[in-house]
């Protein structure tokens, strides 16, 4: 188990921003104002806007820290909503299918590069929080999503709120320095052995953008361990019917074996901030024709 | 705590009578299929002095994490033109917005982006944080009936009143 969180805490993604052509001064060179990075899927893009901003700044036409100025990204004209982590953005946001992935890896394309536009203007995009120039909002945001998180895994948010000032300046230092083993320390004061519910986000991509939350408990009323496929079909009976699934669930770029224990899938794949993110993909075109003569 | 079948009971007589017959508020619109409740009040005099702060809008939802009602609420500011000689009306995000509306100590009131089931997308709120709800209103059985009536008296009416 210790390997798998290692390497989901240590994903990373190719990230390309450049800058939307409106926001330019006139005589801006393309190399200038592209910026290639490789951010950790495991944290929020807000903590390193501050740096993107600071690195593209000398060919905005408008002062991003003008107070009456809102800075987000865009994902082929969507906003990113920075409050989810960033590997779960790429996932639902791309519809990622982990093995058309392989399959372009396969046929020698390039490498996956997640494309983002900085964008700017007097009013930001429905959804999006104002990002300003100091991390204490994504602090704050982060903190009550875990309080959030801790009340559903306990019944109570007791165990978040009683954390120590050192422990709680410990848990975000460890996100902003990638220390996994001072994150999971801090962490495992907040989840318990036997959690009362599972905090869930689930994200789908089409037919719309939407985010679901149910409320899950480890168990069914049998006393049988819930199984990830119970999940789906109890959520989305459409896509999940019987043995011939319309969709696939995808956390962290890898798709999730329906058959999975909830817990076990929440004990790995848990994100930084106490949910468990899952990503609804539909079937490729074979893939569907394959499900459809089974 | 509230089962969601109570809320929305509860929603529908909040709406009925504390709301259609409080002085503070303006305007009402309820959307109770969806078990949210849209309004606006007048402004509060400790911001009437902000004379760029144009409208306060409130929305009660349900919180199925807390099993708690939730108060969200934002900021419009009116943004004057020169050139223009006209105002433009822009969401506002203050940091200080605790104090700036003098909400008192005891609530945990930040931003937050939460998923609306009559919009059916995501929305940017100030949001009052619901985990000691109960321990705010107080939930003995005999004040379950009124819940949420005494849930707004706390949450909005103590310091929207005063201020």
């Amino acid at each position: 188990m210790d390997e798998i969180r290692r390497l989901v805490w240590e994903g990373a993604l190719n990230v390309q921003v450049t800058v939307k052509s409106s926001l330019l001064i006139g005589d801006a060179d393309l190399r200038h104002y592209t910026l290639n990075l490789r951010l950790p899927r495991e944290t929020y893009i807000a903590i390193y806007l501050r740096t993107i901003i600071d690195r593209l700044r000398n060919y905005l036409r408008t002062d991003p820290d003008n107070e009456d100025q809102f800075v987000w990204l865009e994902c082929q004209g969507v906003p990113v909503y920075w409050n989810y982590p960033i590997g779960i953005l790429y996932d639902f946001m791309t519809g990622l299918n982990p093995s058309d992935r392989q399959r372009s890896h396969c046929s020698g394309e390039l490498l996956n590069v997640w494309k983002l536009e900085l964008a700017q203007g007097s009013q930001l995009p429905p959804g999006v929080i104002p990002f300003g120039s100091e991390l204490q909002l994504v602090r704050t945001y982060w903190m009550q999503q875990w309080k959030q998180a801790c009340y559903v895994l306990n019944g109570s948010s007791k165990q978040m709120m009683s954390l120590s000032m050192q422990d709680t300046q410990k848990f975000w230092d460890a996100l902003i320095a990638r220390d996994q083993n001072a994150f999971r320390q801090v962490a495992s004061k907040i989840i318990p052995a036997k959690p009362r519910s599972i905090p869930i986000c689930i994200h789908q991509s089409l037919p719309k953008m939407q985010m679901f939350q149910p409320i899950v408990a480890g168990h069914k009323s049998d006393g049988s361990r819930m199984k990830l496929k119970d999940l789906m079909k109890e959520q989305f009976s459409s896509l999940f019917v019987d043995d011939n699934s319309l969709s696939k669930v995808v956390s962290n770029g890898i798709e999730l074996p329906l058959t999975l224990d909830l817990l076990d899938v929440y004990a790995r794949f848990m994100s930084l901030d106490g949910y468990l993110h899952l990503s609804l993909c539909l079937l490729s075109e074979s893939e569907y024709g394959r499900a459809i003569a089974r | 705590m509230l089962t969601h079948a109570e809320y929305s009971a509860q929603l529908r007589r909040l709406c009925d009578d504390t709301l259609k017959n409080s002085d503070l508020i303006t305007s009402i619109r309820p959307s109770l299929a969806d078990g949210e409740v849209l309004f606006r009040t007048a402004l509060p005099s400790s911001v009437a002095k902000h004379n760029l702060l144009c409208n306060i809008e409130f929305k009660i939802c349900y919180s199925h994490v807390y099993q708690e009602p939730r108060l969200l609420f934002r900021l419009w500011r009116r943004v004057p033109s020169q050139d223009e000689a006209i105002d433009f009306l822009t969401p506002w995000f203050p940091s200080d917005v605790v104090q700036l509306l003098g909400i008192q100590d005891g609530f945990t009131v930040s931003l937050d982006a939460l998923f609306s089931n009559s919009s059916h997308s995501q929305e940017t709120w100030f949001s009052f944080h619901p985990c000691n709800t109960a321990e705010i209103v107080g939930d003995k059985q005999d004040y379950r009936d009124d819940y949420l009536n005494r849930w707004l008296s706390m949450f909005l009416f103590s310091w929207l009143a005063k201020s």
